[in-house]
């Protein structure tokens, strides 16, 4: 009889604990950029961590275009059983919902945050013909040539070209804004000495300005790089609390069953801290970041309402 | 350079590239990029992609030159169905539709695919040689290129358009418009604003470039060849040669020279150099020919020179890549992201920090195009034979690989159903006599004309002097206008000739 209560107790349990079969099958990670970039390898990273922590495949799906909108779109209308997840950006996360009109998602109306995965930084660089090595001299000349000096940009309302406007407004300089398509499009003009400057992707510039090809002025993280302790961050060289930093990280559809955001959660922290992926993170210049579902909500709430202001200072508003 | 070091450089590029793992990794990025160039619509870049996360398991060294080979493997794979099928696999292989086909058709399918193969061998070598001695100085001559420059070559290249048409020269310029219309589509790069997107997502980013080709051009021959019963066995009925003759090699060795230099300058830069190269050649040689005629209606020289331009610049497309970290393409960088997974930091330094990459890279393009030409001439007694496959199974297959490869591109299911929606414009445009390489041409260089413009203009603050006051952009549009009155000047006479008649 005893043996029978148990078996019964047993049963009722059986279904409360059904979501701890999860995942019984792959999942897929939906990613908004096309392959190759500093976002899509994040996302190859952390896939194979949390593959192997959960025992199931979870498969990278590229769906580029419209900023981050496609896939997004392609998870919001998948079921919302977490085996569709998406690797949420700075720019589909934040920087959308505060200068698009109208914006088909709202990150946290439709998501449910899990963690933040990798940040990585940025190098303010000018063209070698701009006759200042300091951030300081910089800021001084473009002061003294207001409207003049260029910048560059992977694209309008990108990561890059918020960030340069913002320095902009704390500085009190006026540039004007040259947009391309992506960044590697934007560094080519700057080292072909065409445009003036920008803030482009450390990992694409450090060794241009080793190289003599550019020159590196500050890293817009809030830390000097380890890779070039020779040049200062934004902060120290002048320009105190402004830092630029891009991140991934997963989310998924709000009406997921709690219970995968937690497992998600736990998987992406151990998957940041095992050695295979901190080496790779270190030989690609990624800082591995790390947040809880409810700090990582509270990111993006401060980054849109950053880029927000931005957006009103600049009079920034896309369809 | 000093000579002894290009040829201790080119040593030690080949004791890395000659290695049995590096060879086998090599032969498997050709075999992949011919399958992949042949299948339509599967191209490189969607290729490369799915490989990419797999070359995690493997050393750099060999990772990038498997990638490398994908690339020019597909070059010389597309321009098989090009030739066969009517069917571009790649957008530098447009042009070698136009008298390839026409080949095909006259039973001398063996002899364009043979020519497209030496040529394309020949053209890897030499810009093989030209990445080895000339890599740094080229580089810096693509970056003396300003925006205003390349608007003016992209001027440049549209008239290049309106040449390369066979009949009239009214039509030929309304596709080259309805190209660049087409080309417009999408999110404008420096407003963010959504133009003709008609609230369909799949478009916000433009209309893809394969479901446009797929359309214009494999599906409208399809509907165009079923709705004409003789036309059907135009291909297989006779098949005469599978290897070109001496008079074949020496029409094609001048074109193929020229479409070399051509393409290995184009090359270069970034952007549609590829493509600007293979119809900048063929415009060339019709220009050149003594009979400009025979263009269009299967000369050889019209797939000669294009196939060795567009494979040149395949070629020196990787010279920015390499010297720089710069891609010039979709394909370069795709080849970066590999090299970022490795923790290989693209730029000036992967030269001298990591030369046995740098120089086994090299030296493997050129053992990939040995491959290469060893493996494709005995296929092509094979491909020759596929003719010869009923018509009613071919098309079915045709139209399947299509579907297959444009939904490969983005998963996108729409993108599947724009090839319907081209295949039925491209069947009018088939009953309305007009060709659709100018609107491709349109399409292609439309948008970076616009891109370039604008920007030219920005970095000038609205001074539109800036075309004529640099060198290099007052010399391409010159260029463009001269070439202008020699395409205007026949049709103007011929115009005044009917009024005397009359």
């Amino acid at each position: 009889m005893k043996y029978f209560a148990a078996l019964l107790i047993g049963l009722l349990i059986l279904p409360g604990q059904a979501p701890a079969a999860w995942p019984e099958r792959p999942m897929r990670l939906i990613v908004g950029v096309a392959p190759g970039g500093p976002a899509d390898i994040s996302a190859r990273l952390i896939a194979d961590r949390i593959g192997e922590s959960l025992k199931q495949p979870m498969v990278v799906e590229n769906r580029p275009g419209s900023n981050g909108a496609i896939a997004i779109q392609a998870v919001l209308s998948a079921p919302a059983d977490g085996y569709t997840v998406l690797l949420g950006t700075t720019g589909a996360m934040t920087i959308s919902p505060a200068v698009m009109k109208s914006l088909r998602y709202d990150p946290l109306r439709d998501f449910a945050p899990i963690g933040t995965v990798i940040s990585y930084t940025y190098l303010l660089v000018t063209r070698t013909g701009i006759p200042v090595t300091t951030l300081k001299e910089f800021v001084e000349y473009a002061k003294q040539n207001p409207g003049k000096l260029t910048f560059t940009s992977p694209g309008i309302a990108s990561v890059n070209h918020m960030g340069m406007e913002q320095f902009s407004t704390l500085t009190g300089i006026k540039m004007i804004h040259v947009p391309y398509k992506g960044d590697s499009e934007a560094l080519a003009d700057v080292l072909g000495g065409h445009v003036d400057c920008g803030f482009i992707s450390y990992s694409l510039t450090a060794p241009q300005a080793k190289g003599g090809k550019l020159r590196g002025l500050a890293v817009s993280q809030p830390e000097r790089h380890p890779l070039t302790p020779e040049i200062p961050t934004v902060r120290e060289a002048g320009v105190p609390g402004f830092d630029l930093l891009p991140w991934t990280g997963l989310m998924v559809p709000i009406a997921t069953p709690k219970e995968v955001v937690t497992t998600l959660s736990t998987a992406i922290d151990d998957g940041l801290r095992h050695p295979v992926m901190r080496k790779r993170m270190e030989e690609l210049g990624f800082q591995p970041m790390f947040n809880s579902p409810e700090s990582f909500k509270q990111l993006i709430e401060a980054e849109q309402a950053r880029w927000r202001d931005v957006a009103k200072q600049v009079n920034l508003s896309l369809e | 350079m000093e000579l002894t070091d290009l040829f201790s450089n080119l040593a030690l590029g080949f004791s890395v590239a000659a290695t049995p793992a590096n060879m086998f990794w090599c032969l498997m990025g050709a075999l992949v990029g011919t399958a992949i160039g042949v299948l339509p619509g599967v191209g490189p870049v969607a290729t490369m992609a799915l490989l990419l996360p797999t070359t995690y398991y493997l050393p750099p060294e060999g990772a990038l030159i498997m990638l490398a080979g994908i690339y020019y493997g597909a070059q010389y794979g597309g321009s098989t169905t090009a030739i066969l099928i009517n069917l571009p696999g790649e957008s530098s292989s447009v042009v070698t539709v136009l008298d390839g086909y026409q080949m095909a058709k006259q039973g001398r399918a063996g002899a364009a695919l043979a020519i497209a193969a030496i040529g394309s061998f020949f053209a890897g070598c030499v810009a093989t040689v030209a990445i080895a001695v000339a890599a740094p100085p080229l580089t810096k001559v693509a970056q003396k290129f300003a925006p205003a420059d390349y608007c003016s070559l992209m001027v440049l290249g549209l008239v290049f358009a309106i040449v390369l048409a066979r009949g009239s020269v009214v039509k030929a310029l309304g596709m080259v418009f309805l190209g660049m219309l087409l080309g417009l589509v999408g999110t404008d790069v420096n407003t963010g604003n959504l133009r003709y997107t008609f609230g369909i997502s799949d478009l916000f980013d433009g209309i893809g470039f394969v479901p446009l080709v797929m359309g214009l051009f494999g599906m409208a021959e399809i509907m165009a060849n079923m709705t004409n019963a003789e036309r059907r066995d135009l291909v297989t009925s006779k098949v005469t040669g599978l290897m070109p003759t001496w008079a074949d090699l020496k029409a094609s060795a001048m074109p193929v020279l020229r479409g070399t230099i051509l393409g290995g300058f184009l090359g270069i830069l970034p952007g549609g150099g590829a493509v600007l190269a293979s119809f900048s050649s063929y415009t060339v040689e019709k220009k050149l020919a003594k009979d400009p005629s025979r263009f269009g209606k299967g000369a050889i020289e019209g797939v000669a020179g294009p196939e060795s331009a567009n494979n040149a610049a395949a070629q020196t497309s990787f010279i920015p890549m390499l010297t720089l970290g710069i891609p010039s393409n979709a394909v370069m960088a795709m080849m970066i992201g590999g090299m970022m997974i490795h923790g290989i930091v693209p730029g000036p330094q992967v030269m001298t920090d990591r030369p046995g990459l740098f120089w086994g890279m090299i030296a493997s393009m050129w053992l990939g195009n040995l491959m290469l030409i060893v493996l494709n001439l005995p296929m092509i007694g094979l491909w020759v034979r596929m003719l010869m496959v009923p018509y009613r199974l071919m098309s079915v297959a045709i139209l399947f690989f299509c579907c297959i490869g444009v939904y490969s591109l983005n998963n996108s299911a729409n993108e599947v159903l724009f090839i319907a929606v081209f295949g039925l414009l491209g069947y009018l445009f088939f009953k309305l006599d007009c060709e659709p390489a100018p609107l491709l041409l349109g399409f292609i260089l439309g948008p970076l004309l616009e891109v370039y413009m604008r920007r030219a203009m920005l970095l000038s603050r609205g001074d539109a002097m800036v075309f004529i006051e640099r060198p290099l952009s007052a010399s391409f549009l010159a260029l463009a206008a001269v070439l202008l009155v020699i395409v205007l000047l026949p049709n103007i006479r011929k115009a005044r000739e009917v009024a005397f008649v009359e």
